[in-house]
């Protein structure tokens, strides 16, 4: 059956915020998430280091872990028996009260690979991107004033339906906010968005519907 | 007697000959043969003369977004974003006896919410190599 779309939320991220050596939060130890304002756990800065260490302080490879930074967890093999520390920044996150509506696509370019010979063209894809939108009434300058005072990527959370799940949280910029007012209207904006890669090289995520 | 749209199905699958599952929630599609005609017109001729170049096909699809449609809309979403492969199979009257069948690209994956509408999908596929039609 269909959402209505009262019940959607659009967080942002604030500025980044330092973890120093947290331990593993999960029962099993196997599985570190960022937990702070939101119940599904805050997301990585998309470009910051994170250092992953035992508790005896030896510093493990990137190899011995999966970093999910949209996520905010870093996921260990179940083979594992140590117990992990988290050195790095995370983005708190908070909704946007002002928010009536948003917009997210993700696209991908193809190439055309056809061949001499051929009576259909084929294709290969390219590069992938994300990009979308929040419209806002003026009362919530909150984005607005990001389009010119951040310099850093920031982070879009989407909810559906529920604070407990998202349905895609995704790094980028805020690139233009376009304001408009008409006598017998009020002051809205509506903020564009513009993906960026984080430096696992993922754009966008979501929780609840596969990995990707 | 023309045929009701309410019956059309647009179904995907990871393998061509695999099972095909419908895209749930889905209210309009369009799916779009292009024989990309080339003008081969001379001097002296009165009339545009051509002849078909390349064909292509691409589809869109969109109706309202559903978190757990695994197989259709998040399918659709991890062939985008992992760059798997993906067949689509519209079926034109909602039977198998009237449908395109072909693998595609998925180019792009719109989600919209407005406070006072619903939570809507939008969903653009390319059509790589020949299709298969049934009629």
């Amino acid at each position: 059956m269909a959402l209505a779309g009262k019940n959607s939320l659009v967080f942002v991220s604030a500025t980044g915020k330092t973890l120093t050596a947290v331990a593993t939060t999960a029962a099993d130890g196997l599985t570190f998430q960022v937990a702070a304002t939101s119940a599904q756990g805050e997301p990585f800065d998309p470009l910051a280091s994170l250092t992953v260490a035992t508790s005896s302080g030896g510093t493990v490879s990137s190899t011995g872990y999966t970093l999910y930074r949209p996520n905010g967890s870093v996921v260990f093999p179940t083979s594992s028996t140590n117990a992990y520390t988290i050195t790095g920044t995370y983005l708190p996150t908070a909704q946007i009260a002002a928010a009536h509506g948003f917009f997210y696509k993700i696209t991908a370019d193809v190439a055309d690979v056809s061949v001499l010979g051929a009576a259909w063209r084929s294709k290969l894809q390219t590069k992938l991107d994300v990009s979308g939108s929040v419209d806002d009434y003026h009362t919530d300058l909150t984005l607005g004033n990001l389009v010119t005072s951040s310099s850093q990527p920031i982070c879009l959370t989407f909810y559906q339906a529920s604070t407990a799940s998202f349905d895609a949280r995704a790094y980028g910029f805020l690139d233009a906010d376009a304001i408009k007012s008409a006598v017998d209207g009020v002051v809205d904006g509506t903020v564009s968005f513009s993906g960026s890669a984080d430096a696992n090289g993922r754009a966008i995520s979501f929780s609840t519907r596969g990995a990707g | 007697m023309a045929t009701a749209g309410k019956n059309t199905l647009v179904q995907v699958s990871t393998a061509t000959g695999g099972t095909y599952t419908t895209i749930a929630e889905m209210n309009s599609q369009s799916a779009t043969l292009n024989g990309a005609s080339l003008d081969v017109t001379a001097f002296g001729a009165a009339w545009k003369s051509k002849i078909q170049g390349l064909k292509d096909a691409s589809y869109q699809v969109s109706g309202f977004w559903k978190s757990t449609d695994t197989s259709g809309q998040t399918a659709v979403r991890l062939a985008l974003v992992n760059d798997s492969t993906l067949f689509v199979r519209v079926e034109i009257d909602g039977t198998t006896t009237n449908y395109f069948l072909q693998e595609i690209k998925v180019t792009d994956y719109s989600v919209k919410s407005a406070v006072d509408g619903l939570v809507e999908l939008s969903m653009s596929f390319d059509g790589t190599g020949a299709p298969t039609l049934s009629t």
